[in-house]
This record gives C-alpha cells, structure tokens and sequence, in this order.
C-alpha cells in the first residue's frame, strides 16, 4: 500500500488586498525580432548576427525594438558528421569548427555533409519548432510587430512556424503583424509568399531543388563582382554565411539584407494587444528541473491550463486560450516562466482560482509516463481521437518516486505585485504525478469590478481582492474521469 | 599570483618566437591543447585553457580591455561546453551571448571591415578551440542541442565590466 505525503506551504508575503485603478492601457508600438539561425551555426555565431542585425537597423526612439534569437540545433547533421569523421580517420582540432563556419581548406566530405545539411536534408525538429511558435505567438498577444530573419535552415523553421501560428491561432493577426525575411533560403517561399528574401548568386543553397533562386549578384563593396565559385578565395560555405558575407562590410550583401529586413518591417501592423501587462497577468515560476503547468479556473469555471490543448485548430498540446485570457505557452522544464494574461477586452468580474500543476520531475532518463499519458487522452478525448486510451499509451507498471518542486506565483495588477510560493514536497514515498495533490491552489482572485468594459483601455476601472489559499486545485471533471481510467 | 606570471612569461615567448619565425599576424598558435577531458590543461587555473590563453595573447590582447573581454567570454565558452542540464546550458548560453554583444559593442565596435573581421575572428575562433577534440567537440554540440528551442533576447541594459 503506497503512503502519499504532500506537504503544502504557500508563503504569504502580503495579507489580502483590495485596489481600484486604470485598467489595460494600450502599450506603445513594439517590434520583436527573431533571427533563426542556420544549420551547424554556433550559438555563439548565430549571437553574432542576431547583435549585428540590431545594431545596423534604424531605430525610431518612439517604438520599443526587442531583439531574440531563436535558437535551433539538428543533432542528427552532428551525429553524421561524427561517423563520417571516424570513417575518414579524422584528426580533431580547432579546424574542424572553423570549417564548418566557412574556413578554407575544408576536406571534400566534410563540405559535402555541409552543404547536403543545408540544403534542408534535415527535416526540422518538432518540439524545437513549437518553442518558437510559442514566443512568436507570445508576442503577437502582447501587441508585438513579428518579424523573423531567418537563415539557411532556419528558413524552413520560419516557414513552418508561420503555418503553425495561421493554425494554431486563427483569431489573431498573424497575416498582417507577423513577418518573415529569408536570406539564403533552400525553401520555394518565405511565409507562403515568394518573398521577401535574398540569395547572391555565388550560394550553393539556389542550387537546393525547388529553392527561391538568387536574387543578388554578389559584388565587393568596391563595386566588383565577386568571381564564380574556384576561381576566387570563396569556399562553397563561406560564400552561404551570414556571417562572413551576407552581413560583411565587404559585400553589397550587407545593404540589400539590412534594406530588405527594414522594409518588410515597415510593412507589418501592429497588432491591437490581445492581452498583456495588465490589468491582469499571473506569472508562474520555478527553477528546477521539473515540469510545472500553470493552472486556473476563469470566473464561468473554464479551466485554463498550458497543458489542457484545447484550443481551436490547435496541436495537442497548445496552451489554450480562455474565455477571459491567455497562458503565453507552456514552458517544459524549469528554469521556466509562464503567464496568464488578461484579455484587455474581455477581463469578466468573478472569482478566479489560481494554482499550478505538478506534471513531472525530469531528473528521470525515462520519465514516467502517466502525467503524458493522461494528457494525451483527455486531449485527444477532447479533439475526438477515440483510439486514444490507456492501452495505446503503453503505461509504466511502477510509478516513481519526485523530487521536491516549488515555484512562486505572482499576480501582477496595475498597483501591486504579490507572490505566492507553493511547494510540493512528497516524502521518500513515490507518487502518481496526476493524483489530485499535485494541483495546487495558490490563491483567490476576485475581480469586484470591470467598469467600461469591453473597452478597458477608455479609462476603465478594476477593483479586486486577492485571497492566499492554502489547498488544492479542482481537477477538472474531464480530466478526472481520464485521470481514473489512467491511473 | 606566482603562477600566472610564470603563465604568462611562457605564453609570451610562444608568441615571441612565433612572430620572429613567421612574422607578425601570420603565425598561429601551435600546441593545441589535445589532452583527454573537457577542461584541458589550465596551470594557472583561471578557468581558460592554457592553449587558448596564448591563442587571446597572440591576436586578441591589442589593448587591456580587449585581452579582458576575450578572456572572459573564453570562460563562458568553456562553461557552456561543460554544462550537462539544460539549466545549465541555458545559463551559460546567456552568459556567452552577453559576452558577445559585449565585444561587438564595446570592444570592437564600428561597422569597419577590421574591426568586423575580427570580432567573428575572436568569437568564432574561440569556440574553435575550445571545441578542438573529439570528445568537447561533441560534447559542445551537445551542450547546444540542450538549448536548441530556447530563445534569447539582447539585453539592452548589458554591463560589459
């Protein structure tokens, strides 16, 4: 017979509270820029030209520019690069990196693997690209202009990413605020359209079957033209780099791509904010490496969690809206951060339930699989997948054991902060992760008053009182009934 | 203290017999470090490989605070080569980006060829050698593939002391 001990401590650093003030003021115009970098790029390199791009557009002082790289790797490039240098005898030094960065003397295999990579023989890699569409979608909500430079690979990672928000997210904005620029694309369209983008004409990546083709006649910034491939002292990498051409001084690259990149983010619209800072927003913490889902129930009693996928149009796993609000996306492993934010238009009084889910410790090589499992059902209940039961997830026999998690919830309001910590502390004693101690309530949230509403930005009101509680979140009636099945 | 001018008296005649063999910037430094492990070997334990201290003497310590800025993202680099979680990783890969905002703002600013030749030079060159074996170059690859999805924003606020 398992023994389940949870020890709950919510820390209260404020005692309940009532406030009245402005509600949802309409931020000032904001762009975020995402570069997604190609394939075999550094993390250090693709930095590089993410600090280049900012530094070199003109910034107008009355719009808040935020710039972020959008990190992508293919391990598997990585893994045949490895194999191939065993079957060639290859001696490591720190030539191998500079090669892949465009060095010359690069050994015809290796340039080879590179070249095939890049040419997009690496399908994009699915959770990677959802971690991106979170941001991109995270922006959009708060108001954000979206534009993504994407280069080489990173092109087929924009592209899809693109679709996945015109799915995920038909409701917003995604065709008018939400912008790609290619440079050095193997794909036949930028975001469905045949362009913006550049390629010069000495780039294998035109040569990639079905691509965009050159747009650009690569010259030096002299005004000379920069001769065929062999015949000067480009390698076959160096002249795809974004580093050391289509950003160089020494090239007319570097104008037509800051050029391009300026333009297309003159085209885009801002969005109207579909939530953001305010008057709302609760924020969930935590930095160990644990999954922990935010998890509320709005005043009508939807349940909102970034685990729930209920979406319309939605991937299984989308964080959904609500009827009142958004959760920004689902944050896997800790150190995370996830927030709930207020609809500007649609805040409704009532009581909100605000706590957080306990999904899984990922200390485990094999983590245990019900808390997945459970999800994938009530989803694909949900989403009419009748094949999806307990017998297709194939379920661990012997649960395990968790570490200790805790995370701090912090209710952001236009006057006041207030945190809330929750911990989840199990004993030596091993534990089902979807068993009902692992919902956690943090606190009540009364919304008293929403005047002006649904237009809150024409000097609306909110009053409200925050109530710390000490106890457990309601599962949902859906989940319990698939919890049961499950567990 | 003791240790790291014995250090640096040896970095520098490998430099000083380098630039009377070959002549100024055209030689590189030799002896690599290709012992086994991550960490190499660091005699003065400042947390930079000794190869890659005398790689920053050679071609990257024009002034103090070039040398300084390069001496730190070196760490970085290392630390991120090292890191086995993703928190790790993900601290880390700030760390290093900081570090290169900072030398291309700070450093070597300016949209002049040299200057911009040679922040890539420095920043890629040292990720080079950090990753110069089998083993850290695929261990550094694999710290990467920890952060493959992550995102990172530039820090407008960044200190580069």
């Amino acid at each position: 017979m398992e023994k389940v001990f949870i020890t709950l401590l919510i820390l209260i650093f404020c005692s309940t509270s009532h406030a009245e003030s402005n509600l949802c003021i309409d931020s000032p115009e904001a762009i975020s820029v995402f570069h997604v970098n190609g394939i075999s790029t550094t993390l250090q390199s693709a930095r590089l030209n993410l600090k280049e791009i900012s530094n070199n557009i003109s910034n107008n002082s009355q719009i808040n520019y935020r710039y972020h790289l959008s990190y992508n790797h293919t391990n598997t490039l990585i893994a045949d690069l490895l194999q191939a240098a065993t079957q060639v005898g290859l001696q490591f030094s720190s030539q191998v990196m500079l090669w892949m960065t465009g060095a010359t003397g690069i050994p015809s295999w290796l340039q080879d693997i590179l070249s095939n990579a890049m040419q997009g023989f690496y399908p994009v890699v699915a959770n990677e690209l959802q971690d991106h569409v979170d941001k991109y979608r995270d922006a959009l909500l708060q108001g954000n202009k979206v534009l993504i430079v994407s280069h080489s690979q990173g092109n087929l990672y924009a592209n899809e990413a693109y679709e996945m928000l015109l799915r995920q997210n038909p409701e917003l904005p995604v065709r008018q605020s939400v912008g790609i620029y290619g440079v050095a694309t193997p794909a036949n369209n930028v975001a469905g359209n045949t362009g913006p983008y550049l390629t010069n004409n000495r780039d294998f990546i035109s040569a990639t079957p079905g691509a965009l083709s050159a747009n650009l006649i690569l010259k030096y910034a002299s005004g000379e033209t920069v001769p065929a491939f062999g015949l000067g002292a480009f390698t076959l990498i160096q002249a795809h780099s974004f580093t050391d051409t289509y950003l160089s001084p020494a090239y007319n690259t570097r104008q037509s791509v800051l050029d391009g990149i300026q333009t297309r983010l003159t085209s885009l619209q801002k969005p109207a904010p579909s939530s953001g800072d305010g008057p709302i927003t609760i924020a969930l913490s935590w930095a160990g490496n644990v999954d922990i889902d935010l998890a509320l129930y709005e005043p009508d009693g939807y349940f909102v969690s970034s685990r729930a996928g209920t979406a319309p149009g939605s991937a299984v796993f989308l964080p959904p809206a609500g009827h009142v609000g958004y959760i920004s996306f689902d944050a896997e492993s800790g150190p995370g951060i996830e927030r709930y934010r207020s609809n500007c238009n649609q805040l409704q009084v009532g009581t909100y339930y605000l706590g957080a889910h306990y999904v899984m410790d990922l200390t485990y090589a094999h983590p245990p699989s019900e808390p997945w499992c459970a999800s994938l059902i009530a989803n694909g209940q949900a989403l009419g997948y009748s094949e999806l039961n307990k017998s297709y997830c194939g379920l661990e026999e012997d649960p395990m054991s968790q570490m200790t998690a805790s995370a701090t919830l912090t209710i952001h309001t236009p006057t006041e902060d207030q945190s809330l910590s929750m911990t989840w502390s199990p004993s030596a004693e091993i534990i089902y992760l979807m068993r009902p101690e692992s919902f956690l309530m943090a606190a009540k949230l009364d919304v008293l008053e929403v005047t002006n509403s649904p237009d809150p930005n024409q000097n609306g009101k909110l009053r409200y009182v925050i109530t710390p509680v000490n106890g457990l979140l309601p599962i949902p009636t859906a989940w319990q009934a698939v919890i049961a099945t499950v567990l | 203290m003791q240790n790291l001018s014995k250090k640096t008296l040896h970095i520098s005649g490998i430099a000083l017999v380098c630039l009377f063999a070959a002549g100024p910037g055209a030689c590189v430094p030799k002896g690599e470090d290709f012992t086994p492990g991550l960490k190499g070997i660091d005699s003065d334990a400042n947390g930079i490989r000794d190869d890659i201290d005398a790689l920053i003497l050679q071609k990257y310590a024009d002034t103090p605070t070039i040398k300084n800025a390069a001496e730190k993202y070196a760490r970085t680099v290392q630390v991120f080569m090292e890191a086995n979680t993703k928190q790790e990783a993900y601290q880390a890969a700030k760390e290093s980006g900081n570090m290169v905002d900072c030398i291309i703002d700070v450093i070597l600013p300016g949209n002049n060829i040299e200057n911009y030749k040679k922040r890539g030079q420095l920043i890629d060159e040292i990720v080079a050698y950090t990753a110069n074996t089998r083993e850290r170059f695929e261990k550094y690859w694999q710290s990467s593939a920890l952060i493959g999805g992550s995102t990172f924003e530039i820090n407008k606020n960044q200190n580069c002391q």
